[in-house]
């Protein structure tokens, strides 16, 4: 069954084109690699997703689990089971982490009609999922992605996709930034959520981080565009011979 | 122009005709006061706002109606809808007054340590006046503006707090202002000596219990000995369309040291005064300040701290949030005057403004006159970050309820400066934008 289903998808931010018509299906099950170069437009598609506001559609649909995505607000889309993992996840001073998981688990599982978790059962919860990604308790209690280095601030994005459970989950450069101890633990945390109902959009620039998460698909963004797409064999060759190759053949 | 005269001639007459009634009519020294007050009142009426300091308070609604000054102990409060308001889980020592009276019934304040006087005002008045001759009135400049006048003209109760040399007091002292009558006006005036070496706790709440117009103007005197420690905080929570005007006026002496946390929440037109004189040597403190207005609130929060010697400290932190049509303003002064070498003073405002129609105007204000200090200050007004919003609505939280995370978020700042976590706590559920 399709996840999500993109077809000739255009966006534009304050009148500049910036995707240029993207189709892409993304089925349960299926984990897809998207690169390309920086600007290509890569994290633009997965705000999208998200549903960022400051994006304007001008043409295309999406579909997610057979519904039109874009009828659904930023946070029905998270209840219905879309997850991004930001290139650059926010600080909010203030809010403990603690406190805005709890949030974020009652609200998608208020969304989802299920009731809410207790203080202790959720702590309970919280911990084992702690565990998955090696993260200290203590991160628990300190605010949000304040002060946390590059690399806590990904662990900090897997664990609350292991915590938010969701269907589709978009990784946005959570390799970057990684030393290769990380590399491995944020792959076990995906490699952990890998099952036959939920699919993964993983973009990336280095071919390292899918030697660890094995793509399905591995899809080329340049300019706005899908200009190629292959299989993990794919991204070795990227490795080698750059982009190049590729814009000259478009 | 015709209700300013109006309004000013109506408290002109309350005074002649209520003041044989007024605590302390026949001492002499205090009679003298309240008439040096109401003849600073009359010469110079209310402000408007050619007055500098009220350029952007506009104060005609409290003139458009005639409040009326207690006559007699008249409310029917229940034990029930006072309750929620009492601080017993931070064993409080309780003082409180419920328009304009004092109430035993209610006050809880049989535990004090020895060395301790908690009491109300006009009982001290009539059974030892010599204990606060000294004292009542000798902070306050009556003739700041209209409304200290009218304070010192027509107070008529409050507390009066006497700490002794070397005492620590643990548990906070609270003074609960309880209003439940409409179209009243009350003149508390809370007097708070704190000798040497001591070390004492106050917090003065202002709740609101009816919904129609009243007006409460009222004036706290805080007397900071040398190394006296004072924690005190102001918790405003008047009604929806009421008036509060309130003064905080503190003076401090070698090595004293002051923080003062004003919460303002309540009350449609709300005016708030902090003057701090650092009077001798290596005296500081600190001002910390949330203010939080929506609908058509109005909330001016205006400071002073005065440098008066050298070595003093001043911290101030304030914050506002404004929804709605709200409007706010902050005007904090730091003076540093001449002789008041090796100051430091800190100050800062920060604004979130909720709605477009919000609107604050901000003013600190450094004024030195003095050599070798270290002063800083600075205001900022902004909204939501946008993108943190995205983020928590990222991950499956509603909006309204991702705004009220990072609006309480900006107020923590403030309340974690709070030192009793329960205070803190009720502080956050106060907090309703
Ligand atoms: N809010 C914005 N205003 C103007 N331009 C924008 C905005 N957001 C994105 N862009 C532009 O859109 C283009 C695509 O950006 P995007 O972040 O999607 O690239 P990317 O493929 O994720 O790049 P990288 O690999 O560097 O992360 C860039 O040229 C970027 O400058
Ligand atoms: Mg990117």
């Amino acid at each position: 069954m399709s996840i999500l289903v993109i077809e000739n998808l255009h966006v534009e931010v304050d009148g500049k084109k910036i995707l240029n018509g993207i189709s892409l299906t993304v089925n349960a099950g299926e984990v897809h690699a998207i690169m390309g170069p920086n600007g290509s437009g890569k994290s633009t598609l997965a705000n999208v997703l998200a549903g960022r506001e400051d994006y304007q559609i001008t043409s295309g649909k999406i579909f997610y689990q057979g519904n039109d995505l874009l009828d659904l607000s930023t946070e029905q889309r998270a209840q219905a089971g879309i997850f991004l993992a930001f290139q650059y996840p926010v600080e909010i001073p203030g809010v403990s982490n603690v406190n805005f998981l709890k949030a974020a688990v009652n609200a998608v599982r208020k969304g989802q009609g299920k009731p809410s978790l207790d203080a202790i059962d959720f702590l309970t919860f919280v911990r084992e999922q702690l565990k998955l990604v090696h993260m200290d308790e203590d991160f628990l209690y300190r605010a949000v992605n304040e002060g946390f280095s590059g690399g806590e601030k990904k662990r900090n994005e897997i664990l609350q996709m292991a915590v938010l459970e969701p269907k589709l989950a978009i990784l946005d450069e959570t390799d970057s930034g990684l030393d290769i101890d990380a590399l491995k633990t944020v792959s076990e945390g995906v490699n952990a959520l890998r099952h036959p109902e939920r699919a993964m959009i993983v973009v990336t620039h280095y071919q390292r981080l899918l030697d660890h998460i094995v793509p399905d698909f591995v899809h080329v963004l340049s300019d706005g565009k899908i200009v190629h797409s292959g299989d993990k064999k794919l991204a070795l060759e990227l490795e080698t011979k750059g982009y190049g190759w590729l814009e000259e053949a478009n | 122009m015709n209700e300013v005269n109006i309004a000013k001639d109506y408290y002109i007459q309350a005074y002649e005709q209520t003041q044989s009634k007024l605590p302390g009519f026949s001492l002499p020294w205090l009679k003298s006061k309240r008439d040096e007050a109401m003849q600073f009142f009359s010469e110079k009426g209310f402000p408007t706002r050619h007055d500098e300091d009220w350029k952007y308070t506009n104060v005609t609604p409290l003139m458009e109606q005639q409040f009326i000054l207690p006559s007699k102990q008249a409310h029917r409060l229940s034990a029930e809808r006072l309750k929620p308001y009492l601080l017993s889980e931070m064993n409080a020592h309780i003082l409180v007054f419920v328009d304009g009276y004092f109430s035993p019934e209610f006050s809880q304040c049989n535990k004090l340590p020895s060395g301790v006087t908690l009491k109300n005002l006009s009982a001290e008045l009539l059974e030892n006046p010599k204990n606060i001759q000294s004292y009542l009135s000798s902070a306050l400049n009556s003739k700041e503006h209209a409304f200290n006048a009218l304070n010192t003209a027509l107070m008529t109760e409050g507390a009066w707090i006497h700490i002794d040399k070397h005492v620590v007091v643990e548990n906070p002292i609270q003074l609960l202002f309880i209003s439940t009558q409409e179209d009243a006006i009350h003149h508390y005036r809370n007097c708070i000596v704190v000798e040497e070496n001591t070390s004492v706790n106050l917090i003065e709440q202002y709740v609101g219990l009816q919904e129609a117009p009243y007006f409460n103007n009222s004036v706290t005197e805080i007397i900071a000995k040398p190394n006296a420690q004072i924690e005190h905080v102001k918790i405003q929570q008047e009604g929806a369309t009421s008036f509060h005007v309130g003064t905080l006026q503190v003076h401090q002496y070698q090595h004293s040291s002051v923080n003062t946390h004003s919460f303002s929440f309540g009350g449609s037109l709300v005016r708030s005064d902090t003057n701090i004189s650092l009077k001798d040597e290596y005296s500081e403190c600190t001002l910390n300040g949330l203010y939080v207005a929506s609908n058509h609130q109005h909330i001016d929060h205006h400071t002073r701290v005065e440098h008066i010697k050298p070595h003093g400290t001043s911290r101030e932190y304030y914050k506002g949030i404004l929804n709605d049509s709200a409007k706010a303003v902050f005007n904090g002064k730091v003076l540093v005057n001449p002789g008041a070498e090796k100051t430091q003073a800190e100050q800062s405002n920060k604004n979130l403004l909720l709605s477009r129609q919000a609107e604050i105007n901000t003013k600190p204000q450094l004024e030195i006159f003095a050599d070798d200090v270290k002063c800083a200050h600075g205001a900022t007004v902004g909204q939501l970050d946008e993108k943190s919003l995205f983020y928590l609505r990222s991950r499956g939280i509603e909006k309204e309820a991702a705004k009220q995370l990072l609006v309480h978020a900006f107020a923590s700042e403030i309340i974690n400066r709070v030192k009793w976590i329960p205070l803190r706590e009720r502080l956050e559920l106060y907090l309703a934008y």
